[in-house]
């Protein structure tokens, strides 16, 4: 650019900013001109934030310089007078953010790190707004918390109409933590994540959804285009959200260009030991980077990938990206792994783990997978609803791994097998009386307790549903959801509506207390009973009349099995009847009322009796008191294993 | 005595040695047994069979449900255990009693060799657990703080093969503690007294390290394939199933896993005893045993050639 040049290029900014300012006294500006945007077909994005950014890494120093602009279109109905940024990386400020202030430890990895990140905005200007650097007015910490700032107001010297949009330029310098989760450096690893401010989003009535990171919140952002170029160090493997473009090396750095359409974030990793595997999996060209020694979970991520990419597409909708990364972290950055970005996830596990008999690599390769889906392509508000993501999420992992490895799709030892649905329950059922397993992240005393409750429960829940109402249902209903709610941002509400519209007003009753009102029950056998029965015997009629009827020998045995509800949830559920000789009985009960009684007889008389047979209510609270037997057995299975463990133990030990 | 009857005096002993093992174990485990069972299984109509269903369900519910009691029972077995793990040194030493035994002797002939060793067999099999205890302690110790240091400036696989090869140094260690008391106890078991045991047993492990070394490996592999081989088949017989035939199937295979490793545990004694005594007694072709006075028998005289004189 030429003096002269810049010199009236500051002569028009000069009389634009007057002007601006002149303007803020009126009571609303319109930068840009704003109409609202026509509403998008169903199932296309709104592009309401659109990134065009340039970093470079310096990788001995683990920070990132970089300037960016920001294309920002005003959808709500309201104009407004601020922006709202989220700086999450300074969450790994110092040990007084909302994020790490808690001495029992820091997120989901409950590790706090070694080293502090941080991130500083130099300068933000609206071009709309005249040329005046705006970050200087910025408030200095959270809303309420002079400890955090992780979430910034930034006041506007204009309103901004509804449908205006404004083009931010930025720049701004940050200094990644060591690893503690989602986002750090280990050595030469570094995964970014958080690593440029991003603006919050602002709801279709005009509250600004902008929240301090929280250490078991996610995240909430809105979509647009990301064209993000990248100066490295020439001998990193870069992988990165959406499509590389360009890969150019100058000199000891390489440049690489990358591009991603509806999407709400962008994430990216560079570690000179990656090793690479391409696949094309249903048009989607997958990349998977690991570390050296992995190739044996390579290929069982691979393999996931391939079961569970088509599966998701056809329940879920197809898959709307070109590219997908997965990531295995190197395990000393194994903080990193288990997390998920648009078009981007990070898996995890040893190098041994593939071999294991733990399906932990794949387990975390499909649930990671599933959040493209429920993260990033319905991209509901994980701050305030963290079950419309993660529950969900956990249940389409559970219902694929359930699918590819039947009864030990979560466990497979000679000998022992153990269902996803098996253990998640045990930690569902434990937290049950907590907490709503639907409310915001923050409210939950723990992240074990979002572990049991918005993870688990909410599978488990869904899982019982299904087993109760059908999958097929079920299926259709999670279908719609997530076909009529593509990049629409979608509520617990819509959710539970197509559940009503697919299973049925009590499944959704049910589900919905399950959910909100921390609903449970426990069905119970309470009574098994059985007398002689036969024809009337003793003396009947007076007078003349008088006669004695004596027993014949022809005796009946009548039975009767007391089942009770107890709880505020309820499911219908059948009542198994066992016989002396061998035969079984069903009978339905629809559990409307809290106690039934079941009949039979006949020659043979019941010797036991279930409630729920099949183990279709898995939130029943205690599987223990659903079945009930004349005699009670003692367990020679369990003893002749036992026995033979000791004796294995004493043989080890012994003299 | 014959081979054969030392055979068949040693297959005795395992035998005998096997069945207080399972009477020792079916002791302890009953309480857990009964404790896991009592929760889901007991009331069901499939009995215990539901604890073995694919997928875990019950299993871990009744773990879930019983874990107090489950709790206090293994307190109890821990008690229990301490006592039968004192009085199993008692089969121990029969069985090594029988195997050193020259002369031809019977159970209770053992027994009562077993009792008179028990004292001393009690404070070694102690002194060994302590031992142990503290080698694998400090080992895991050492190894904590030196895989967190390779792992942090090696490549992942080659730091984490190193800990397991150190690892495995570290229960080599204890493992030389097991093979020290084996030869202490069958110095014992000949008679020798408690310091000439003890010496006795250090210098066999020094000058017979390597072959005690290998055979003890084979024992530990045996220990360990047995099971590993058997886990599978038992996978395949599957007692979840209906059919009181799966039970006693499992049964059986697993009972001949304990006893192939009584066996081979017996086959290691047999095999020490061996080392021990082979430098001691010299295997003579002929027997020299001659009375002091008296006439050098012919064949002898023939076989015991004069020297040549040299040219």
């Amino acid at each position: 650019m030429s003096r002269l040049a810049e010199a009236a290029a500051g002569v028009a900014l000069a009389l634009l900013g007057l002007a601006l300012t002149v303007a803020s006294t009126d009571s609303q500006a319109q930068p840009s001109a704003g109409a609202r945007p026509a509403a998008p077909p169903d199932g296309e994005p709104v592009r309401v934030a659109s990134y065009r950014l340039e970093a470079s890494l310096d990788v001995p120093a683990h920070r990132i310089t970089g300037k960016g602009t920001l294309t920002w279109t005003n959808t709500s109905s309201e104009p407004t007078r601020e922006l709202w940024f989220h700086l999450y990386l300074n969450a790994f400020k110092n040990d007084k953010t909302v994020f790490l202030r808690s001495p029992f430890g820091a997120g989901r990895s409950g590790d706090h790190g070694s080293d502090w990140g941080y991130i500083d905005v130099s300068r933000l200007v609206v071009r709309e707004l005249g040329p005046d650097d705006l970050w200087p007015r910025a408030a200095r910490h959270s809303p309420g918390d002079p400890d955090d700032q992780t979430d910034i107001v930034v006041p506007l010297p204009a309103e901004v109409a509804p449908g205006a949009t404004l083009h931010i330029d930025f720049e701004w310098q940050s200094r990644l933590p060591s690893i503690v989760e989602r986002t750090g450096y280990v050595g030469s690893f570094h995964l970014l994540g958080h690593w440029f401010p991003k603006l919050a989003r602002r709801e279709p009535d005009g509250r600004w959804a902008h929240f301090a990171f929280h250490p078991q919140a996610e995240f909430y952002a809105d979509f647009g285009r990301y064209d993000v170029t990248l100066d490295v160090p020439a001998e990193m493997v870069v992988g990165a959200t959406g499509s590389q473009l360009r890969d150019e090396r100058v000199g000891a750095r390489r440049r690489l260009e990358f591009h991603a359409d509806a999407v709400h974030d962008f994430a990216w990793t560079a570690f000179p030991d990656f090793r690479e595997r391409r696949e094309q999996i249903e048009n989607v060209d997958v990349r998977f980077l690991y570390p050296p020694g992995h190739e044996a979970n390579a290929a069982a991520t691979v393999e996931a990938v391939r079961f569970a990419l088509p599966r998701f597409s056809r329940l879920y909708g197809a898959y709307p990206h070109p590219t997908l990364t997965v990531v295995h972290p190197p395990e000393q950055a194994r903080n990193a792994g288990g997390m998920e970005y648009p078009t981007f996830i990070t898996t995890g596990g040893p190098w041994w783990a593939a071999s294991s008999g733990l399906r932990m690599v794949e387990g975390v390769t499909v649930h990671e997978l599933g959040h493209q889906w429920f993260q990033g392509v319905l991209a509901s508000n994980e701050h305030q609803w963290p079950f419309l993501d993660e529950g969900l999420d956990t249940f389409a992992e559970m219902r694929a791994m359930s699918a590819r490895h039947g009864a030990g799709s979560m466990v497979a030892l000679p000998g022992l097998s153990v269902s996803g649905a098996a253990a998640r329950r045990a930690l569902a059922i434990r937290a049950g009386h907590d907490h709503p397993v639907a409310q915001p992240a923050e409210r939950f005393s723990s992240f074990d307790s979002i572990g049991a409750l918005v993870y688990a429960r909410t599978a488990i829940a869904l899982e019982t549903v299904g087993n109760v109402w059908g999958h097929d249902a079920l299926e259709r209903a999670l279908a719609s959801y997530t076909r009529r709610e593509r990049f629409r941002h979608p509520g617990p509400k819509s959710f539970l509506e197509d559940v009503r519209t697919h299973l049925g007003s009590d499944a959704h009753d049910a589900l919905s207390a399950a959910l909100f009102d921390k609903g449970w029950v426990d069905y119970e056998l309470a009574d098994l009973d059985c007398v002689q029965q036969g024809p009337a015997r003793g003396v009947f009629g007076d007078g003349a009349e008088r006669t004695t009827i004596a027993s014949d020998g022809a005796q009946q045995r009548s039975c009767r099995a007391l089942v009770r509800r107890k709880g505020t949830l309820r499911f219908p559920v059948d009542v198994e009847l066992v016989f002396a000789d061998g035969t079984r009985q069903r009978r339905r009960w629809q559990a409307s009322e809290d106690w039934a009684t079941f009949d039979a007889a006949g020659p043979s008389e019941v010797v036991a009796a279930v409630v729920d047979p099949d183990r279709n209510v898995l939130l029943d609270e205690n599987l223990g008191n659903n079945s009930r037997r004349q005699r009670g057995e003692f367990g020679h299975r369990t003893l002749e294993r036992m026995t033979y463990a000791v004796q294995l133990a004493l043989g080890l030990i012994g003299p | 005595m014959s081979a054969l009857a030392r055979t068949r005096r040693a297959v005795r002993a395992v035998a005998l040695v096997y069945a207080l093992r399972a009477l020792a174990a079916w002791i302890l485990a009953s309480p857990l047994a009964r404790a896991l069972t009592s929760t889901v299984a007991a009331q069901h109509p499939r009995g215990d069979a539901i604890l073995f269903d694919p997928g875990g369900l019950e299993l871990i519910e009744s773990l879930r449900l019983s874990l107090g009691v489950l709790g206090s029972e293994l307190k109890g077995a821990l008690l229990i255990g301490t006592v039968l793990g004192a009085l199993s040194v008692i089969p121990a030493a029969a069985l090594l009693a029988a195997l050193v035994e020259d002369e031809p002797s019977g159970p209770a002939e053992w027994v009562r060799r077993a009792v008179t060793l028990f004292p001393r067999f009690v404070l070694s099999f102690g002194a060994r657990l302590f031992l142990q205890g503290a080698v694998l302690a400090v080992g895991a110790l050492a190894l904590g703080r030196l895989g967190r240091r390779l792992a942090s400036s090696w490549p992942e696989q080659s730091a984490d093969l190193s800990a397991l090869g150190l690892g495995l140094l570290v229960l080599a260690a204890a493992s030389a503690l097991g093979i020290y008391e084996d030869l202490f106890r069958i110095e014992s078991a000949r008679g020798a007294t408690l310091g000439r045991a003890l010496g006795q047993a250090g210098t066999l492990l020094r000058a017979r390290w390597l072959a005690l070394g290998g055979s003890w490996l084979c024992l530990v592999a045996c220990a360990l394939v047995l099971p590993l081989l058997v886990a599978p088949l038992v996978g395949i017989v599957d007692v979840s199933r209906p059919g009181s035939w799966r039970l006693v199937v499992v049964t059986f295979l697993h009972q001949a896993v304990v006893l192939g490793m009584v066996a081979a545990r017996a086959v290691w004694l047999a095999i020490v005893i061996e080392l021990g005594s082979a430098p001691r007694a010299q295997r003579l072709p002929i027997d020299l045993q001659v009375p002091p006075s008296g006439p050098i028998p012919a064949e002898v005289e023939a076989h015991d050639t004069p020297p040549q004189p040299r040219e």
